[in-house]
């Protein structure tokens, strides 16, 4: 689960910081694990073009945050509202325990949650 | 002497269970005990030989499960120094102190400690809010019930006081005798949450003169499912039935229901049977063991846990200076505790991560959570050394 990848997103998480000019921010919390996130969106013609985050939580979901975070821009938002634990999961190349699968959902759902009504 | 753990492992087949190629060494026993073969066979023969509902039909099998059912009651009740009237059987802590939150009249505030389970919190404050009762926290102070603060706290306004007996999140052992001194000199209830004492000290009801005792019967060895709260009898009479149905009446009429005597009064419908045969197997189990040294062991693993860990550079440790705790509560600064938990998961090490149910307390500290190693007298020192050994190697990965 902890393969060097995952290791390096989470110590240097990629894409971190605010947007100024976001067009959707959306908070996201796990309450039972303490992850955080604060994800920022922009969105043009119904398609993500950029993606900021401010992530506290475990290796996996902050590696999950940032690794979303380049893997969704370019997407459309009716794409991402399809996406689920399995994508996911190929996407972070790891099988997840049930317990830890909400710790690298945390950046979908947060997303999903803000553009659900776009 | 001491106590051996070789000599009951032997007693819990899930001990050697394996993960990968090792044996699992389970230090999540706050959160769940594994149950021995005397439990699981002293159920088996319920089902096999006694099985009928209790307390209504006049048959063979019933007489036999009402007979068993009324006598594990007596067990319960003697392993905590209680009369057999005073216990009712419940699904667990939770559910037993919602029963006393519930029934009891108060008119006056209630006193819950920070530290305290949201299972012992959140019953007393729906009841605060619901009935405009004003509910205030007693704090922690360096791991510990702040008892200079609770002084200034229980007041003669105050009708109720509920104090975590050990804390699940930091494994101190709170005065319980000075908080009953104080809450009696103001006229208030003393409830003592025991989800972590009654497993592993001698609890005597009596003894410590408390109002309430409530506890569960999977975190000592007992079936889940399993729990009970003992209550003085002169109380318990007063208050108003948790759930109302069958089992618990003297005569129900047109107009009129009278209900039974205590504690029927409050064990509506057909109870778990099973699970509270179980349940007294569970006590007289860990009553033979010796409860003064099964809190003897914890402590000598935990010391020599915490010792180990403090030599791991970037541990910290959540527990009072100044007493061996009854669980190990700790953050590494590079992993979060849900990784520490889940590396020590791929070497067989299971422990608990998070709020433990702890909400409130864990905000105050700023912490997410932490990690909790929690051993049981089936546990070994070699399993101790195993465990700090996965510790290092978390600090490896991350």
């Amino acid at each position: 689960m902890y393969r060097e990848e995952i290791l390096d997103h989470y110590k240097k998480p990629r894409n971190q910081g605010k947007l100024e000019d976001e067009d959707v921010e959306s908070e996201g919390k796990n309450p039972s694990c303490g992850d955080e996130t604060d994800i920022y969106l922009k969105v043009e013609d119904g398609e993500i073009t950029e993606i900021k985050h401010e992530t506290d939580g475990c290796a996996i979901s902050t590696a999950s945050t940032s690794i979303l975070s380049n893997v969704l821009v370019g997407k459309s938002v009716e794409e991402i509202k399809e996406l689920d634990s399995e994508w996911v999961q190929n996407k972070l190349e790891i099988e997840l325990s049930p317990m830890r699968i909400k710790c690298a959902m945390l950046p979908i759902k947060t997303i999903q949650e803000a553009i659900k009504n776009k | 002497m001491s106590l051996n753990p070789q000599k009951y492992r032997k007693d819990f087949p899930v001990l050697k269970e394996k993960a990968g190629d090792k044996q699992i060494i389970y230090f999540d026993n706050a959160a769940t005990t594994h149950t021995p073969e005397q439990v699981l066979e002293r159920i088996n023969k319920f089902y096999r030989e006694e099985n009928s509902n209790e307390g209504r039909s006049l048959h063979k099998l019933a007489n036999k499960a009402t007979v068993a059912y009324e006598n594990s009651r007596k067990t319960v009740a003697d392993f905590i120094g209680a009369n057999k009237d005073e216990i009712i059987f419940t699904r667990n802590t939770t559910e037993s102190i919602n029963l006393v939150a519930q029934g009891l009249e108060l008119d006056g505030k209630i006193a819950v400690p920070k530290m305290a389970h949201h299972s012992e919190q959140l019953p007393w404050r729906k009841k605060a809010e619901e009935q405009g009762l004003e509910l205030e926290f007693l704090p922690t102070k360096e791991g510990k019930l702040d008892i200079e603060a609770a002084r200034e706290i229980i007041d003669e306004d105050t009708a109720l006081v509920s104090v975590t007996h050990i804390s699940n999140v930091f494994g101190c052992k709170n005065p319980i005798e000075e908080l009953t001194k104080l809450a009696h000199e103001n006229d208030a209830y003393i409830f003592v949450d025991g989800a972590q004492s009654v497993p592993r000290i001698p609890v005597d009801v009596k003894e410590m003169d408390i109002d309430f005792l409530a506890f569960s019967g999977h975190k000592m060895c007992g079936p889940t499912g399993t729990g009970a709260v003992y209550g003085k009898k002169e109380i318990l009479k007063e208050m108003e039935p948790f759930n109302v149905g069958g089992g618990m009446i003297e005569t129900v009429e047109e107009d009129e229901v009278k209900y039974g005597e205590v504690p029927d009064k409050f064990e509506a419908g057909t109870p778990n049977i099973a699970g509270a045969i179980g349940l007294a197997k569970a006590a007289e189990y860990i009553q033979d063991i010796g409860l003064e040294k099964i809190d003897e062991h914890e402590r000598k693993l935990n010391k020599m846990m915490i010792e180990g860990l403090k030599e791991i550079e970037g541990i910290e440790i959540h527990a009072p200076e100044d007493e061996t705790p009854s669980v190990v509560s700790f953050t590494m600064e590079e992993a979060h505790p849900h990784d520490v938990a889940e590396i020590l998961n791929t070497e067989a090490v299971a422990i608990r991560a998070g709020h433990h149910c702890a909400q409130p307390q864990l905000q105050e500290l700023n912490l997410s959570g932490t990690a909790r190693a929690s051993p049981y007298f089936y546990n070994t020192e070699q399993e101790v050394q195993e465990f700090l050994e996965a510790v290092k190697k978390v600090k490896e990965v991350f």
